[in-house]
């Protein structure tokens, strides 16, 4: 049997005294082989950044191995000086990172970010380090590398920066790569790309790959193998089509219970055919300039029309700078459009101003993506539920006692009132939100990406929130996304955004089977794990 | 030519600054309790009655406002900064003379104070939590906490009084004749103390600022890149490191230009270093408002040309820097 | 909440011994007539009397009065100065970058421009043109120091209520319905207020700073001593008498060094990291 290229074998990392538990990383062996991509699956705190940063040698001083080891090719790796480490990394193993916009320097061309690799690891002269570098730029599938070299990582895109990045991860053709979540930040078109790409250089050059993720398509995308980690322990390792078809771990499978998977037929729902909400030709432009030359004139929304019928959920699925976000930010008068009109029953939201315009707002409240910064950190969670009945006339004893109604309806404690937004976690701190928004008794909620910064399984949860209060208040919701697979779970019609306008919309089952244009059909391919997913 | 045109609004923005200040030193002379003419000519009953009366028709002072003010503006544009009535001589001619002075001395200890701060702030940063980091940031925190002119005191009392090393007043021994090398070592000698004591609590707030600046760039993801290319310490910390750190300290240092222009005027003070903050010192001795309002005047000038100096500096360092 | 905010003070060490020491100083000067029973101007020694005598701590000044009730006395100027001043330039701040902030437009370019020009003046030069045109006084001296001082404050009111202006639980606030001015107070300002605050406690420490130096050019009030004062007056004998000069010196230096790890101590309590537990 040939020695796999990297085996940890009962690796332990302690956590310092004021965690939230003793190990970051639990007694965890895994191994992997020369020519093997192996997808490191978790939720936040499952420990398997550290793990990652630890193979590196790059754990911050205040996490420490306490037991293991780890064998890059037989030797152990884990014990050794960081000068003899220093020689390992970047020309043996190399790592990228999430964001590619804050892990390069930001002052440096990228022809000197990539060549310091080269010239750091290898005595040799600058004409060939030049081809080297070329050569890199060239093999993730960047055009034009003279251009890109001398370019400052500001002048270009998101997903070619993390090109760059495996550029220079891959210059020196190390044996082992370790990707930490590298295509979360990005768009779903931009990550199909990288993934991609990762999969094509792992095969083309026999390497090891280590992928760190928390999304189960990207397993099914391009894993070989997978390893699960939960709280820090190993709970399932395997081949990655048989973990996805036969998972044996409970925690495995409430993972994967929790990845949206495409419907086949229509969603069975009652909902009334009156139309709560109607959006005509709503346009948004933004100028984006100074005093001193022209401004650039950004039309954000194009010309939105829609309708939306009572009990119904309508998502509205974009990537950024589709427009999505500024869409929901017009609906709910936060700014004010250019054009077009919205009407909520019989009520026309867009012309109001002033005292009616006030009365008229808690018609249509909005949940907002950030469970951290929806909530004032300075007040008790339940006044800052209170204060909006309290402005729509309610007297405060009142407020207070359907605050803790709504904090009961949403799964918390009633008596959780006098708690600070610190106290709860994220997944909380939405039930929170959507306590606040309900209390109001809208008749539309705008959800603006709610669940994009959850846990999956919290995500399931409050997604099934969702769909009961809307069954219980017969709510309309548009729900904002850029992830197809939630729009798939929870909606009845999907409207495909692009560049400000609305390029597809149709019932949900209609527009994932048979999708009409272009945009749409690329959105959909790019979806992780499509087949799986099916 | 982008560099062009930011240089043309910090220029516009110089004028506009000349034109507030003057408006003010305007407002400020008829504002103050007391005789317009009698502020003019130098209070503590310097002149006679005769005396006042001509000043008050030369000012126009019995005239209308707005003749006043245009006929104020029209001596400004001429470079007529006022007359000393106590020194006998053109204000202008006062501060260009001993202009020269002060700026040795500020740009002496700017540079010092930068050199210092930066090296201090760098190293404690590297050493953070260690003993070095404590040392070096309980001296900037009591240099923070020292009056200027007392730190001067201290230091001629230690070097000048007790230890007889350097000279405490003035800039230059009178009767040298030595030849260029003399001279420029004797002139040495006394831009020495002022200059430390100007540059010492500058030194301070730069050392704190790059403390915190290199802390904070070390914690961002590309220093960990950096680290994951296995790039050594030195090259990180030179390549990477200081040169995102030190642009908060760029915009900073030119924020503190016209502190540093105040402070200038106190250590004037103290040593008997002939600029023009010994000048406006003097002036405000002998109640010669003409003269402290030309100092006034031009240190804000002053100000304004360290500012566009550090807008270039800075646009030259962050190649990110749009004109808006 | 403000509970809170106090354990996490005291956990700093520095900031909790500072405390301690600036509440001794304020104290000693408030109790001055009961701690020293002569006064600052009265001669009631030889003069030029050494320090760590028999009777006098602090030694004499050239007039023979006792170091030690200047110290003391003049403590009352310096910091009731440093206070007055601050509060009415922290006041000032407030309202001008609040404004700034709050309504932009136009009147955020005026309030701007203004605070600008503010900030490139030189501060000191202007602080004593003003307290010799309208005659030094503890008042002139007061409202100098204040209208050079609130600068810093208005602009990072600004930014403070720029950035808040833009936080979700302000889109919030506004969707439920609620009134400009209500979001201002209760949703704006109390995430606002914590930097201001510590901006301001540092401002104490610059304010106690320019007002030595006004007084030690002579500008001071004439009929009460302060520390900076009376260092201007040991200046011209230094070589007999350092004592006069030194130990009012180390009064300040003690004095601003406290507010400032007071202030610092402030700023680690009411500025927590707010990326604690971040829970996916």
């Amino acid at each position: 049997m040939k020695q796999p290229l990297l085996s940890i074998r009962n690796l332990s990392i302690d956590l310092p005294e004021r965690g939230d538990r003793l190990k970051a990383v639990e007694d965890v062996s895994i191994s992997l082989s020369r020519n093997e991509l192996l997808c490191i699956v978790g939720e936040s705190g499952s420990g398997k950044s550290v793990l990652a940063h630890a193979i590196m040698g790059l754990l911050p001083k205040e996490l420490k191995k306490s037991s293991g080891e780890i064998r890059l090719g037989g030797e152990e790796i884990s014990r050794i000086s960081e000068k003899d480490f220093r020689h390992l990394r970047g020309s043996e193993i190399a790592m990228i990172f999430q964001e590619p916009m804050t892990a390069l320097n930001p002052l440096m061309r990228i022809g000197d970010q990539i060549d310091e690799t080269i010239r750091y690891h290898r005595n040799l002269p600058a004409s060939e380090r030049l081809t080297i570098l070329y050569d890199a730029i060239d093999a993730v599938g960047l055009t034009d590398p003279e251009r890109i070299a001398k370019s400052y990582p500001y002048q270009i895109s998101g997903g070619q920066r993390q090109r760059v990045m495996i550029a220079i991860a891959l210059s020196l053709e190390p044996k082992l790569l370790i990707a930490d979540e590298p295509t979360t930040a990005l768009d779903v078109t931009t990550q199909a790309q990288i993934l991609e790409l990762l999969r094509q250089i792992q095969r083309d050059r026999q390497m090891g790959v280590i992928f760190i993720t928390h999304d189960f398509g990207v397993v099914a995308e391009i894993a070989d193998q997978v390893a699960v980690l939960k709280q820090g322990k190993l709970v399932e390792s395997g081949n990655a089509e048989q973990v996805l078809s036969d998972p044996q771990h409970p925690y495995t499978v409430q993972l994967l219970n929790a990845v949206p998977k495409f419907p086949k037929e229509a969603r069975v729902k009652l909902h009334s055919e009156d139309n709560v909400l109607v959006v005509q030709g709503l346009k948004k432009i933004y100028n984006i300039g100074g005093l001193w030359r022209k401004g650039r004139k950004i039309v954000a929304v194009n010309d939105v029309s829609f309708t939306l019928a009572k009990g119904e959920t309508l998502s509205v699925v974009g990537e950024s700078g589709s427009g999505k976000s500024s869409l929901g930010r017009v609906l709910m008068h936060l700014s004010d459009a250019d054009a077009g009109s919205v009407h909520i029953g019989d009520c026309a939201m867009s012309e109001l101003k002033g005292l009616a315009l006030r009365r008229a707002r808690r018609r249509i409240q909005m949940v907002f993506q950030d469970p951290y910064s929806s909530l004032n950190p300075r007040w008790q969670v339940g006044k800052q539920i209170a204060r909006g009945m309290h402005a729509q006339g309610r007297t405060w004893k009142e407020s207070m006692e359907s605050a803790s109604h709504w904090l009961e309806r949403v799964g918390l404690d009633g008596r959780s009132l006098n708690r600070y937004p610190h106290e709860f976690s994220g997944g909380q701190r939405q039930r929170i939100a959507i306590a606040r928004a309900l209390s109001l008794m809208p008749d539309v909620i705008i959800a603006d990406e709610p669940v994009s910064a959850l846990d999956v399984t919290v995500q399931e949860q409050v997604l099934r929130l969702f769909e009961s209060i809307q069954e219980e208040f017969q709510l309309s919701i548009v729900f904002i996304t850029h992830d197809l697979r939630i729009a798939a779970r929870i909606s009845d019609r999907i409207a495909v955004m692009n560049k400000g306008q609305i390029v597809e919309l149709d019932v949900t089952h209609k527009l994932l089977n048979s999708p009409k244009e272009e945009y749409t059909r690329s959105l959909i391919s790019a979806v992780p794990g499509r087949d799986w997913v099916d | 030519m982008r560099i062009l045109l930011a240089i043309f609004r910090r220029a516009m923005q110089a004028l506009l600054v000349v034109l507030a200040v003057s408006l003010m030193n305007f407002t400020l002379i008829r504002l103050a309790p007391g005789d317009p003419a009698a502020v003019i000519a130098g209070q503590s009953g310097a002149a006679d009655e005769q005396y006042l009366k001509d000043l008050r028709a030369e000012f126009g002072l019995d005239q209308p406002m707005y003749v006043q003010i245009a006929a104020y503006y029209s001596q400004l544009f001429q470079f007529d900064l006022g007359y000393s009535y106590r020194q006998k001589q053109p204000v202008l001619d006062l501060v260009l003379e001993r202009l020269p002075n002060t700026l040795l001395l500020t740009m002496s200890a700017f540079i010092i104070a930068l050199a210092v701060g930066i090296w201090s702030g760098a190293l404690a940063a590297r050493h953070r939590g260690k003993w070095t980091d404590f040392g070096i940031s309980s001296i900037a925190m009591l240099l923070y906490a020292s009056p200027i002119f007392f730190t001067g005191l201290m230091l001629i009392l230690v070097f000048s009084v007790g230890l007889g090393w350097l000279p405490a007043f003035g800039s230059q021994t009178f009767g040298e004749n030595g030849g260029f090398a003399a001279s420029f070592l004797d002139r040495l000698q006394y831009l020495v103390l002022p200059a430390t004591t100007l540059s010492l609590l500058y030194a301070a707030t730069y050392m704190k600022l790059t403390r915190t600046s290199v802390l904070e760039v070390l914690r961002l993801d590309f220093v960990k890149t950096a680290r994951a290319k296995g790039l050594p310490q030195s090259r990180i910390m030179n390549a990477h490191v200081l040169r995102n750190a030190l642009l908060p300290i760029i915009t900073v240092a030119g924020m503190q230009a016209g502190h540093l222009v105040g402070g200038a005027v106190v250590v004037e003070t103290v040593f008997a270093w002939p600029g023009i903050g010994r000048l406006a010192f003097d002036a405000l001795l002998q109640r010669d408002y003409p003269v402290l309002m030309g100092v006034f005047l031009i240190t804000s000038v002053l100000v304004v040309f360290f500012n566009i100096l550090t807008d270039i500096g800075y646009r030259l360092f962050d190649p990110r820097v749009e004109i808006s | 909440m403000t509970f809170q905010v106090l354990k996490i003070f005291l956990r700093n060490r520095g900031a909790t011994i500072g405390l301690f020491v600036l509440l001794c100083i304020v104290g000693t000067s408030t109790l001055a007539p009961f701690i020293s029973p002569t006064g600052p101007w009265d001669m009631v020694g030889r003069p030029f009397t050494p320090p760590f005598g028999d009777k006098f701590l602090f030694g004499t000044d050239t007039l023979g009065r006792d170091i030690f009730a200047g110290i003391i006395y003049g403590g009352r100027v310096s910091l009731m100065v440093g206070l007055i001043a601050t509060l009415v330039s922290v006041v000032f701040g407030l309202t001008i970058g609040g404004a700034a902030g709050f309504f932009s437009g136009r009147i955020d370019f005026l309030l701007m421009r203004l605070t600008e020009l503010f900030q490139t003046i030189p501060s000191f030069v202007l602080a004593i043109l003003l307290v010799a045109i309208f005659e030094p006084s503890i008042v002139s001296t007061v409202s100098a120091i204040a209208l050079v001082s609130w600068p810093p404050i208005a602009r990072l009111t600004r930014a403070e209520f720029l950035a808040l202006r833009n936080q979700d639980y302000v889109a919030a606030a506004v969707s439920a319905g609620r009134t400009p001015w209500d979001i201002a107070i209760h949703e704006i300002l109390p995430n606002a207020l914590p930097p201001i605050i510590v901006l301001g406690s540092l401002g104490v420490a610059t304010a106690i700073l320019l007002e030595s130096a006004i007084s030690f050019l002579g500008l001071g009030d004439p009929n009460l001593t302060s520390w900076g004062y009376m260092i201007g007056a040991g200046r011209t004998v230094l070589r007999q008498a350092w004592w006069m000069s030194v130990f009012p010196g180390i009064a300040i230096i003690a004095t601003v060094l406290v507010v400032n790890l007071v202030g610092e101590g402030l700023n680690d309590a009411l500025n927590p990291k707010l990326n604690e537990n971040r829970n996916r």
